[in-house]
């Protein structure tokens, strides 16, 4: 059975785009067919972050308006078998979405996939309401600050009401958290809200989370999602929340500060 | 001889029952029907081959009623008819003729009975220190034809930007409302987890309305239209079991 999950915040800049697309290409690269569509129809972006944006065609918007045949939309990763990428349209807006179309254009992506990775557009407007929609399971990307929680909670309520499962009584969809651009640091210094803190106003099942890390401005920009390269902190981060999010039972890392040379020589905490 | 043994087919005994009681105010089927459908839908579980009794009191002595369409109009919404009360001569004749049984007595005088009692103040109302309910707001009796309305229980957070109204009723929640969210009651308000959000109770004017939470971080809490903002809840109250109600116009809140 294809799994439709939904990358969701509410609030902008929390990391929607770089985790739907380490997510993505962590699951592809343990084996499972994957697509990752971008929902930022008029901002597109998740191209350039799976550094693909050179080989966009067609969008799918024009996939909606049956312009161009899927398989034509499709961009297959060059890196990782069994991934793909539906990009955006940049030169639409969120209108040219429709309900039907998007719920096609899955349909037809259950065929073919494992896994479908909608990548939400910041807000709970329209292009954000059609990510989540035909989701089975959610991730919500959210950073450890008092705003972002509000708006993940905001976005939570609508997942439990706005979606084809709640619509139609099914059982509700499988919500995760993830707590991104995470600094034990600061968290210690308590200018950061904890895992704790945010999971006891979520109450939400926690997926992981990712430590905040320069690598992750970089690897973005040069088009190379991060989960590809497991020497820095993120990339292991999001590599425990596939697995996580797989069925595999790991602990958590990166919630303790690393302990420096003369602390693990002392034993000091 | 067939020996009476002493096991009996069956005991007869009388009891008092709660049973709804359909107060007919026309004898237009489609429109009784289609009212009840309504009144139905509302509340789905309690009304579910509930038998209900009807009272044709208030039908002019010169209308024909016709009962049998009545009774299979009734039995659509998955009601059953059971009885009929206040019908007499004839019209009884009918009503018995259409399987309905007659029920004596539950008439005027019992139902207005209760009526000087609401002038006295309740005896609930002393730590309010305030009079009874004001007249015309005569609390309901048990002879009250309407069914009891179920309190309204949510099991999930109340999210950020959610609003939930318990129309005439109180409203429970065992999980936590968060901030942004909005929970209002013309009754009382429980709520068994952290209240972040808004909670309004009593909020058709109903003045012993109440709001009980297990942890006050409250925007706002509100009864009957009086509120206070979080900034004016008592420091030594926050984050603690509390229960909030109205005292000479002012909201008060004390520990649980």
């Amino acid at each position: 059975m294809a799994k439709v999950v939904v990358i969701t915040s509410g609030k902008g800049g929390v990391g929607k785009t770089t985790t739907a697309a380490s997510f993505a290409t962590g699951i592809a690269s343990l084996g499972h067919k994957t697509v990752v569509i971008d929902f930022d129809v008029g901002l597109r972006n998740l191209d350039l972050v799976m550094g693909c944006e050179r080989r966009v065609v067609y969008d799918l918007v024009n996939v909606i308006k049956k312009e161009a045949k899927l398989h034509q939309a499709l961009i297959k990763d060059k890196r990782v078998d069994g991934l793909y990428v539906l990009p955006a349209s940049q030169t639409r807006d969120k209108d040219a979405l429709d309900l039907e179309g998007v719920g096609e254009v899955i349909e037809e992506l259950k065929k073919k996939f494992e896994f479908i990775i909608c990548d939400s557009p910041a807000g709970i407007e329209r292009g954000a309401q059609l990510a989540m929609y035909f989701a089975d399971e959610a991730l919500v990307v959210t950073n450890p600050e008092v705003s972002s929680v509000r708006d993940s909670d905001r976005v939570l309520g609508l997942l439990d009401a706005k979606t084809y499962r709640a619509e139609n009584n099914l059982e509700p969809i499988k919500c995760h958290l993830l707590l991104t651009r995470y600094n034990v640091k600061q968290v210690k210094k308590g200018e950061m809200l904890s895992v704790d803190d945010v999971l006891e106003l979520l109450g939400i099942p926690f997926l992981g989370v990712i430590p905040e890390s320069k690598y992750v401005l970089s690897a973005s920009n040069a088009g190379t999602p991060v989960v590809l390269d497991d020497a820095n902190e993120a990339g292991q981060g999001y590599l425990d929340v596939v697995s996580r999010f797989l069925g595999e039972d790991r602990p958590h890392r990166f919630l303790e500060e690393k302990k420096g040379f003369f602390k693990r020589l002392f034993g000091a905490n | 001889m067939s020996s009476e043994s002493s096991e009996q087919a069956f005991e007869l005994k009388g009891t008092a029952a709660t049973i709804t009681v359909l107060r007919l105010k026309t004898v237009a089927v489609d429109s009784i029907e289609a009212d009840l459908k309504i009144r139905v839908a509302q509340l789905p579980h309690f009304f579910h081959s509930a038998p209900v009794i009807l009272d044709v009191e208030e039908i002019a002595e010169d209308l024909d009623i016709p009962f049998k369409e009545i009774v299979a109009g009734i039995r659509r919404c998955k009601l059953v008819p059971v009885g009929v009360r206040n019908a007499k001569g004839r019209r009884l004749e009918q009503a018995i003729d259409a399987g309905l049984g007659e029920l004596k007595g539950g008439g005027p005088a019992l139902r207005a009975a209760p009526k000087p009692e609401s002038k006295a103040p309740t005896p609930r109302s002393k730590d309010a220190g305030m009079a009874g309910p004001k007249d015309g707001e005569a609390p309901k009796t048990p002879m009250d034809p309407a069914p009891p309305r179920m309190s309204l229980t949510l099991r999930t957070p109340v999210r950020g930007g959610q609003v939930t109204y318990a129309p005439q009723t109180d409203l429970v929640i065992l999980a936590p409302v968060n901030a942004g969210a909005e929970v209002i009651a013309d009754g009382n308000i429980h709520i068994y987890a952290p209240l972040r959000g808004r909670a309004l109770a009593g909020a058709h004017g109903n003045e012993e309305a109440r709001i009980f939470c297990q942890s006050l971080d409250a925007e706002l809490v509100s009864i009957a239209g009086t509120y206070l903002m979080a900034d004016e809840l008592p420091e030594d109250m926050r984050n603690k079991p509390v229960k909030i109600h109205l005292e000479g116009g002012k909201v008060v809140i004390s520990p649980l």
